[in-house]
């Protein structure tokens, strides 16, 4: 022991020397591109290999819940409609066309005559109600069964009073009928969601507990899009590969796999060794570097996904202070944020929709950061210069970033008079004290599910909601009202009008403060071409083609 | 002792290391340049340089500031938990070595208990049950920290229980609680002196992980483990974030393990 004492000054001298030289030696910053790819002519073939972090829970379609599951189930089922991977817009897919009877309550889709299941059987109508009767039923008990709430007959079966929706008629072998409880214009959007796409229940229900899991063999997982599954090896990888029978545009690669990782880091590393051809996530504060380390090899995607912080409008302090609440959204500098934490990252909110969501309004005046203005409001509020205000306890789930974007909100809330309190917790209790109303003011955020502004909305900002996605706990008549007018509108431009209205009185109450709007940076290797990633944050591996 | 610890220049240095470290936690205010808590999001990751030291973390706020408060949690937590496991250690040891019997083993058993979970994620469970707060960091590295002194100190106090001057003091009718206190006590402090030294590094060490994972110290307070965690995602960036707590971690823990080493040799007779 006493030998081993006789050169720790020399080590610690080393250790600092080297601490010194490091110190020194930190990358500068350069602002983020914001990166597109070009297209030139597609060859066929090869194999895309796509870092993925952490594996999806499921590919059962009634149980997508997470991003992953719904990343490569997209590819695996095709649903009646899809969206265009660039504009989001509504396209045919297994249904060619639909109409609407002249109440709006009544589609009607004409399915097309040459889908093919992955087995090489062909799709008919009877297949589609199969797959959605079974995403509705009681016992199947999905958490995502939602874009077919509107229909009639739904919580019948969903209650298991019934067996099958009413709601839903076979008319012929390629045509449904489906009438809805009221008018509802966002319907047609949301059957883009994977969640109602279409696969062989037949196969699904001899796979049993089986189906969708790391167990699925691709006679159990048949499904009708451009791509069929191969085999999952839990925790390290799912391959798919083209469904040459496919009766839309086929798909260039031969195959994906799916690598699946823990962090992001390895993926990186992986990503530089040359055994992965796109990276999904990048380690969080390396996005600079990572920039200038693979020029030309980014995408920059603006999400659906809008943070905000919420008020508790329930209680006290915040129950009918609006001033309160203006004080707050004036106090904070969410741009300085993005410059400096986010590393410009991440891109500003305008208000309570993403600003890639349809009737998204780009001249919305939401408060913006002025001290001046805040101390106008906080005095208004009842609190001069804060004083009587006691601190306001602000919320957040555990991770490094939201830690640190929470000390830099208290801080600019310190400078005009409003103390906080940061409370940091693990998702599952901090979910449930928000959805209960413990907290005063939280951070959370919401992604859509499907291109559509009712599903920003109302979800969020409605009576019906409280508890489960509305925790701020806002209801005003008004707007709900307009809700309704707005999910009833079918002409596309009086709708808009009607959320554009929605978001002023939204901003007018200031249930929320909305600060970012989730945006992500991604890696592609250099002979990888027309990858598109759409605000939904989905990678569509049909147009994606390899160079050699 | 001290004339023996004198001439040894390792321990001399640990105790120099511990000493700049309780000078950074009591003259914070006189030492450090800025305020800690002061964001300023335009100096966000700035290299060391003659305004600051040690460079800005992510938030602008000078780590040289934050490196000299951080001492602060960082010796509280380290002292409070070592003094309140040292003191249920001596109560259990003593009791348990000085009576033996059933009462010995059942102590013991009670000890091994504890033993049987690893240290670290003992302290997790308990904070994660208990909620992070300081007093809570207190209790959950007492609870995990107590075992080694009881048997430490039973091992100690087994083997003076029988020695001439203890069977004396019985004779002249000394009771037990006076002959624990008086006689067997203060002739085992020697190796309890070693341990708890160095102890406080390891509860020092405990107290930056528990930090590191949002366990320990709350933020926006400084703390060298906090410090790490949140400068570790800007390594690559920004290294100072990182290196600098890690720098005052690795000093202030070497500091007391040299220390103890140091009162090993100057307290051991056999040298």
């Amino acid at each position: 022991m006493l030998n081993s004492k006789r050169y720790p000054s020399l080590v610690i001298a080393i250790i600092v020397s080297a601490a010194l030289i490091l110190t020194g030696c930190g990358l500068t910053t350069e602002p983020t591109k914001n990166t597109t790819l070009s297209a030139s002519i597609p060859v066929d073939g090869g194999l895309f290999r796509f870092g993925m972090i952490s594996s999806p829970t499921a590919l059962d379609p009634a149980f997508l819940v997470e991003v992953n599951g719904i990343e490569i189930a997209k590819e695996l089922y095709d649903g009646l409609i899809r969206y265009d991977p660039n504009t989001l817009e509504v396209k045919p897919a297994i249904a060619e066309k639909w109409d609407y009877s002249a109440d709006k309550k009544v589609l009607t889709f004409h399915i097309r005559k040459d889908v093919k299941f992955h087995d090489g059987t062909g799709v008919n109508a009877q297949d589609i109600l199969d797959v959605w009767n079974r995403l509705a039923a009681k016992a199947t008990v999905s958490p995502v069964a939602f874009p077919l709430e509107p229909i009639v007959g739904f919580a019948e079966v969903n209650s298991g009073a019934a067996q099958t929706i009413s709601g839903l008629k076979k008319i012929d072998d390629y045509t449904i009928e489906v009438t809805l409880k009221e008018k509802n214009a966002a319907f047609l959007t949301s059957l883009g969601h994977p969640t109602v796409s279409i696969y062989k229940l037949e196969a699904a229900k001899k796979a049993g507990q089986d189906f969708g899991t790391p167990a699925s063999t691709p006679e159990t997982i048949v499904g009708t899009g451009a791509f069929k599954f191969v085999k999952w090896n839990s925790d390290q990888d799912i391959t798919i590969e083209k469904f040459k029978d496919y009766y839309g545009t086929k798909a260039h690669v031969d195959q994906v796999v799916y690598r699946i990782f823990k962090d992001e880091s390895t993926a990186l590393n992986e990503f530089r060794a040359g055994t992965l051809d796109y990276v999904d996530l990048l380690p969080p504060g390396q996005s600079q570097a990572i920039i200038q380390e693979f020029p030309d090899q980014t995408i920059k995607t603006i999400t659906f996904t809008n943070e905000f912080i919420g008020f508790n409008l329930s209680k006290a302090p915040f129950k009918d202070n609006v001033y309160l609440r203006k004080a707050i959204a004036y106090a904070i500098d969410p741009q300085s944020v993005v410059d400096s934490i986010l590393s410009g990252l991440s891109t500003v909110s305008n208000g309570p929709l993403p600003i890639t969501m349809p009737g998204y309004d780009k001249d919305l005046i939401c408060p913006s950061f002025d001290q001046t203005k805040a101390k106008e409001y906080l005095a208004k509020a009842g609190y001069p210069e804060g004083k009587g205000l006691a601190p306001i306890q602000y919320a957040y789930n555990f991770n490094q970033t939201n830690q640190i974007i929470a000390e830099a909100f208290q801080s600019q809330l310190k400078e005009v008079g409003i103390p906080t309190e940061l409370k940091s917790m693990e998702w599952g209790s901090y979910i449930n004290a928000v959805q209960q109303g413990d907290t005063q003011m939280f951070r959370l955020a919401w992604g859509a599910d499907y291109p559509d502004p009712d599903n920003s909305l109302r979800v969020l900002y409605t009576k019906s909601q409280w508890g489960m996605n509305n925790n701020t706990f806002y209801s005003n008549p008004q707007v709900e009202t307009l809700m309704t007018q707005g999910l009833e509108e079918n002409d596309t431009l009086k709708r808009m009008a009607i959320y554009k209205t929605i978001q002023e009185k939204l901003v007018e109450d200031q249930p929320a403060i909305w600060t970012f709007n989730t945006t992500y940076l991604r890696l592609f290797g250099k002979n990888v071409h027309d990858l598109t990633i759409s605000a939904l944050d989905q990678k569509d591996m049909r147009t994606v083609w390899l160079s050699k | 002792m001290w004339a023996r610890l004198r001439t040894d220049w390792v321990a001399i240095f640990g105790l120099f290391l511990v000493l700049l470290a309780v000078i950074f936690a009591f003259c914070a205010e006189i030492i450090a340049p800025y305020d800690p808590l002061q964001v300023a999001m335009y100096e966000s990751l700035e290299a060391p340089s003659f305004d600051h030291i040690m460079g800005t973390d992510i938030l602008g706020r000078d780590v040289f500031s934050r490196i000299i408060y951080g001492a602060r949690p960082s010796l509280i937590i380290g002292v409070v938990a070592t003094s309140i496991s040292l003191l249920i250690g001596l109560i259990i040891g003593a009791i348990a070595g000085y009576y033996g019997g059933w009462l010995d083993s059942l102590l013991m058993r009670i000890t091994d208990v504890f033993l049987a979970f690893p240290f670290f994620l003992l302290a997790i469970a308990i904070l994660t049950f208990l909620g992070t707060n300081l007093v809570n960091i207190f209790i959950a590295l007492s609870m995990v920290g107590w075992t080694n002194y009881a048997r430490l100190v039973r091992g100690q106090v087994i083997s003076l229980r029988h020695r001439d001057y203890v069977k004396a003091a019985r004779s002249i009718g000394a009771n037990d609680s006076r002959i624990i206190l008086r006689h067997v006590l203060p002739n085992i402090l020697a190796p309890v002196i070693i341990y708890t030294t160095m102890n406080v590094g390891v509860i020092i060490l405990a107290e930056a992980g528990l930090s590191f994972l949002g366990l320990g110290v709350q933020p926006p307070h400084p703390s060298w483990g906090l410090m790490l965690a949140e400068g570790k995602d800007y390594f690559f960036a920004a290294s100072w974030t990182v290196i600098w707590p890690g720098i005052a971690i690795f000093l202030t823990v070497l500091g007391y393990n040299l220390l103890g080493d140091g009162l090993r040799s100057a307290l051991d007779p056999r040298q």
